[in-house]
């Protein structure tokens, strides 16, 4: 490649390519990000995505190929080196120190020192010169571990910015924020592109691409299909590329349902600390039925998820499930009764990160004492594990393998497998699809459908409203602790959604009976 | 050679070459020094009955420990629950008992394992309630039982024909039966032996065991998939401390036959220590406890050659245990490393 073709992109990697043993992960992909754009970079889990970016960050070395940064060649050994030359990047899963204040943690390492201490004052200035440019008010001395995940985040790209970072990497940024903080987000990545930052950015959710990026890049098998201008795509065309001609999501049509599977009645908690109170609380769902509870983040979704799981802090109301009262009992006597859940946190409610899959699908209560004491395997073989893995889907995935090694789709396929080994009446389950990438989004969405039309019933908890249309029946949307509008899947519309859910009054008459 | 089987190796011989630099600052050769040592610790019937008598209190003090972390729980409250049933044990030992002889050992031993489970499960269930740190009750438990029982040696309990604070020789019929006499073998190794198959038995094949490691893996995963985590880390407690309860009941009615202030030593800890080395795996920590007896053992013997104090011994399983933590912990980021590049 010369010189001219790499002219004006503040990084360009030539023709970087790595295998992992008989892997191809990267494919020989030349990627060039100016600065001053939002880069975009889509493609399903395991296209290669996170590869090319620890490449960029000095993780994982490249097979061949070269990695130029504003025209010269440079050497990326490590995510120090990294660092050094202008790039920075925000995972996933957060590097933040969670006992240490705002200000320590941004800091970290890039101390400025007077007399052997650190300056509290200049580093706070300078924190503070990078926040007010981006718009961003902070508290400086709050500690990271009682901050929302949303300004957790903010911190990692001042402790970025602070570092001189010029290349900002984001992996998912998206992924844990509620539908306002994501707002925010790409918002801030418009102003950090403004300031001449260039910003790569890894996604699932093509809306975000079209609303944020200024060009695209999609990958597939560990090769990069194609870069355009966001302009001139349509989201249609990208969901084809990002596929390669797989099928696409539809729409389920209204089904009528039948027995009363789970009923709520009058259920209220206490509020304590950050919690909200839940206020008196109806609902039903019916065998065969998806019934999809949606809020804005923090209006009691978490709370009502947990009392209908663990009977958490309730004061008043009844939670019967097949006429069974199950108010007060623990959550294995739920599942005794026909209740599963799938909760919304993989790594630190759905799935042990250190065992193997075989180990995490044989995770599990006993009916009575002394089963206890029989074999742990509950009559899961390895081979009917296998079976099952292949009925998902999971890639990559034998028996023996960690989850940890798992993508993030793959994860979520082996906690819904688990889920529903219980042959459950009523599932439970909050955000399957969130940091999942759209072919695995599809085929969790189209296990819970299937078991539905078996007549199993689904109360699906999600803050992705395309989600809620695409699956439920009945939508009910919490607004403070109670149930503000329930909505009949087939005859709702985002706005309505929208509405119900900044506690605002219908615009038309479209109100349905649970 | 492969890098990591070369970077263990070398885990293994520095503490090595630091002993033999100690034992080479003796009055004898290093050579003689260490025949010595494995002389006194392994040569012959009589060293090797010695050594294994020596182990059993270690290896039950381990496995106690063992239970616990692998549940998640750090009990560290092994010593006070050795001591109590060290006490328990030589209370119904010395007493003449209402009830036929030949239940006597039993009988002992029971109370013993009662009192030591009993013991630690408060404090789990405290832990679970209250959520109060288990490593800080535990600890600080140790203060109460070791006083405690070193009180009731030097009051209530003491042996009246004796000045220091001891109780009385615990009855013949108490005492675990000898199985090769002439070497303080008795019927407690049958005792451990027992004690390792149904910590195996329990953790491999039972789902208490693999639920034990679920909770030991990550609580609160364990919660949501419904598993009842207070009555595990209970249940668990409770059986750390029943074994260390039988620890003490081997000290007392199978090796010293009475209590006296300070009697287990380092067994506890060195347990706790076994525990951690053998990542809580109870043939690896039955194997390790029997090598760590026949080295203080053959430590002792090394002390008459070289005139070392054989509690240099504890300095070197200190440098042993420093460096395979560090070896350890070294494979393990390998292993981390390989899992994120997969």
């Amino acid at each position: 490649m010369t010189a001219h073709e790499t002219e004006g992109n503040w990084i360009q990697t030539v023709h970087l390519s790595k295998r992992f043993g008989a892997n191809e992960a990267v494919r020989s992909v030349s990627l060039g990000v100016r600065a001053g754009e939002v880069h975009a970079i889509i493609g399903q889990n395991g296209a290669g995505k996170s590869t090319l970016m620890h490449m960029l960050f000095g993780v994982v070395q490249p097979d061949q190929g070269s990695i130029h940064i504003k025209g010269r060649e440079v050497q990326l050994r490590s995510p120090r080196q990294a660092i050094a030359a202008g790039i920075g990047m925000v995972h996933q899963h957060f590097s933040l120190a969670p006992g240490l204040s705002v200000l320590e943690n941004i800091v970290l390492g890039a101390e400025p020192v007077r007399y052997g201490l650190i300056d509290r004052r200049r580093a706070k200035e300078r924190a503070e010169q990078i926040a007010t440019q981006l718009g961003i008010p902070l508290d400086y001395d709050a500690k990271v571990a009682s901050l929302p995940v949303g300004i957790r985040q903010r911190v990692e790209i001042i402790k970025a910015l602070y570092r001189g970072t010029e290349l900002l990497i984001l992996d998912e940024p998206t992924a844990l924020l509620t539908p306002q903080e994501s707002r925010q987000l790409l918002g801030l990545l418009r102003g950090l592109a403004a300031g001449k930052i260039a910003v790569i950015l890894i996604t699932h959710k093509l809306a975000e691409v079209m609303e944020v990026a200024d060009r695209v890049s999609v990958m597939r098998q560990g090769s990069l299909i194609a870069t355009y201008p966001t302009k001139k795509v349509s989201e249609r065309l990208l969901t084809e590329l990002v596929m390669g001609g797989q099928v696409m999501d539809q729409v389920r049509p209204h089904r009528p349902s039948g027995d009363i599977l789970l009923a709520v009645q009058r259920l209220s908690t206490m509020s304590s600390g950050r919690r909200v109170a839940l206020e008196a609380i109806d609902l039903t769902v019916r065998a065969g039925e998806i019934t999809a509870v949606v809020a804005a983040a923090g209006n009691g979704e978490t709370e009502l998820f947990e009392a209908l799981a663990h009977g958490t802090e309730i004061t008043a109301g009844q939670i019967l499930l097949k006429e069974r009262d199950i108010t007060n009992v623990p959550l294995g006597s739920r599942m005794n009764a026909g209740l599963v859940v799938l909760p919304p946190d993989r790594h630190n409610q759905a799935l042990y990160l250190m065992a193997s899959i075989a180990d995490n699908l044989r995770a599990g209560s006993v009916r009575r004492w002394w089963e206890w004491f029989l074999p742990p395997d509950r009559g899961l073989s390895e081979s009917t594990i296998a079976q099952r893995l292949t009925e998902f889907n999971v890639m990559g995935g034998r028996p023996a393998t960690l989850v940890r090694a798992l993508s993030g789709g793959n994860q979520q396929k082996v906690a819904l497998a688990r889920t529903l080994s219980h042959a459950p009446s009523l599932l439970l389950v909050a955000n399957p699809t969130r940091g999942v990438d759209i072919a695995s989004g599809q085929l969790l969405h189209d296990r819970i459908r299937q078991e539905a039309l078996r007549g199993m019933g689904v109360l699906l908890f999600t803050y992705d409203l395309d989600e809620a249309l695409s699956l439920a029946d009945q939508i009910l949307v919490l607004y403070k602790g109670a149930i503000a509008g329930s909505f009949r899947g087939d005859r709702v519309t985002m706005q309505d959604l929208g509405a119900a859910m900044l506690g605002l009054p219908p615009t038309a008459p479209k109100e349905a009976n649970g | 050679m492969n890098a990591s089987a070369t970077r263990k190796l070398a885990w293994i011989l520095l503490p090595v070459a630091l002993a033999a630099g100690l034992l080479s600052t003796g009055q004898t050769s290093l050579t003689e020094a260490a025949s010595a040592l494995l002389k006194s610790g392994f040569a012959g019937p009589d060293a090797l009955a010695a050594t294994v008598a020596r182990a059993g209190p270690l290896i039950l003090a381990g496995l106690a420990a063992a239970v616990s972390f692998r549940s998640g729980v750090m009990n560290l409250g092994v010593e006070g629950q050795v001591y109590l049933g060290a006490m328990a044990a030589a209370w119904v030992g010395f007493s003449h008992p209402p009830f036929p002889g030949w239940l006597h050992a039993g009988l002992a031993t029971l109370l013993a394992m009662l009192v030591g489970a009993t013991a630690a499960a408060a404090i789990g269930w405290i832990h679970e309630r209250f959520r109060i740190d288990e490593v800080i009750t535990s600890i600080m438990f140790n203060y109460l039982a070791v006083l405690f029982t070193a009180y009731l040696a030097t009051y209530p309990l003491k042996d009246p024909d004796r000045w220091s604070g001891t109780t009385p020789l615990v009855l013949p019929t108490a005492q675990y039966r000898p199985l090769w006499l002439g070497t303080d073998l008795t019927a407690g190794l049958v005792l451990v032996i027992l004690a390792i198959g149904v910590v195996l038995w329990l953790f491999y094949r039972t789902r208490l065991g693999f639920a034990w490691g679920l909770c030991g893996l990550n609580r609160s995963v364990t919660a949501w998939a419904g598993l009842p985590t207070g009555a595990l880390i209970t249940s668990s407690m409770a059986l750390s401390g029943a074994l260390a309860g039988l620890g003490g009941a081997l000290l007392v009615l199978g090796l010293h036959h009475r209590f006296w202030a300070g009697l287990a030593g380092s067994v506890p800890w060195d347990g706790i220590l076994l525990a951690l080395l053998a990542d809580n795996r109870p043939l690896l920590l039955a194997g390790l406890g029997l090598g760590l007896a026949a080295f203080l053992n053959g430590m002792t013997g090394a002390e008459a050659v070289t005139q070392i104090p054989s509690s240099m011994g504890q300095v070197i399983v200190v440098l042993f245990l420093i460096s395979a933590l560090l070896g350890r912990r070294q494979t393990r980021q390998a292993l981390g490393q390989e899992a994120e590049a997969a």
